[in-house]
């Protein structure tokens, strides 16, 4: 399991039947070690039973976990990754800055969302 | 699962006998910065993917379900999906092949970060990899190029169509037939010996060439 940001979604037409009706979210893993932006990373495709949004921090859960957290069962699906919670806030001191929450005004402009008036 | 770049084939005829009959293709993942990743991997694929398509990758229990045999069964790496499109936070849109890509802002972002952070590297091979995302992978299009729109009915009733092993064991046996029994009786390595003097075919001449195969077959 890891700690990661949703950076994009993908989407497949021809694919394994277990696929479709599924969600794929790409996320990338927050890593202490690595400087905002540094080259070289491989974003890991998850399944989203939760819906997730682009830019929300959340947690990463492989295999049978994966299948258990999206299904509810395990068995012959063709997914091993999926998101098993989004992160409302997290305290890591000394934290890089790339692991920096947006805030809820850049998120909910990102998913079309109006921001609420004040005083309703 | 991750996504990554088709690169090329894979031929073996010795190998494990519940491997007879798969198809294997070498992928290369994508890297959210755009340049090229220095590993590549190996894995069956199931569904017919061509050299420079985009696909998403599965392991373990999950591929070996995607592959369509028992789980007794020597690999744990399959192709699950071809990808259509993959939109990024940073307003890239990946597209299924290298060709289709829409750039955003990351070869922007990419150089300026380089430059920031060691401004002394400047040798022009290392901009040219990360100098635009199309050059991410510099492959070809595929043996069978298909715009997005059109070809989705053919791929939306390919994939609802349960007897996909079906189709498996059909693309299976198509690669086996290309595979020649005795590669040494082709007339080529006659030909290279006549003229020594020229210099030696490459290994692999024709990978991102469409509908490449090695020399030998």
């Amino acid at each position: 399991m890891f700690l990661g940001r949703v950076v994009g979604e993908v989407w497949a037409t021809k694919k394994v039947d277990d696929l479709r009706s599924l969600r794929l979210l790409v996320v990338e893993a927050l890593d202490e070690r690595r400087e905002p932006g540094a080259p070289k990373v491989t974003p890991v495709v998850c399944a989203d039973p939760l819906g997730a949004n682009v830019g929300e921090h959340v947690v990463v859960a492989f295999g049978k976990a994966a299948r258990v957290a999206t299904l509810g069962q395990d068995g012959d699906f063709a997914f091993e990754a999926a998101i098993v919670g989004i992160v409302d806030d997290f305290d890591v001191p000394g934290a890089p800055d790339s692991w920096r929450m947006d805030d809820v005004t850049t998120l909910r402009a990102r998913a079309g969302l109006r921001e609420p008036k004040a005083g309703v | 699962m991750l996504i990554g770049t088709v690169v090329g084939n894979v031929w073996a005829t010795k190998k494990d006998p519940t491997l007879v009959g798969l198809r294997f293709l070498v992928i290369r993942p994508f890297t959210t910065d755009g340049k090229e990743s220095a590993e590549t991997l190996i894995a069956v694929d199931p569904l017919g993917a061509g050299i420079g398509e985009r696909v998403l990758v599965v392991f373990g229990r999950a591929a070996r379900h995607c592959i369509g045999r028992s789980h007794d069964i020597g690999f744990q790496t399959a192709v699950s999906a071809i990808i259509d499109k993959m939109e990024l936070e940073d307003g890239r849109v990946v597209g299924p092949t290298a060709r289709e890509d829409v750039g955003g802002h990351a070869p922007t972002t990419s150089t300026t970060r380089e430059s920031a952070s060691a401004p002394a590297r400047s040798s022009p091979s290392a901009h040219a990899s990360s100098a635009s995302y199309a050059a991410h992978a510099p492959l070809p299009t595929p043996a069978a190029p298909r715009p997005a729109g059109s070809a989705q009915p053919t791929h939306a009733a390919h994939a609802t169509n349960p007897a996909h092993t079906a189709h498996t064991a059909h693309t299976a046996n198509r690669a086996e037939g290309t595979h020649p029994a005795n590669p040494t009786n082709t007339a080529a390595p006659a030909k290279t010996a006549s003229s020594a003097n020229a210099a030696p075919p490459p290994i692999w001449p024709s990978v991102g060439t469409p509908g490449a195969r090695p020399p030998f077959s």
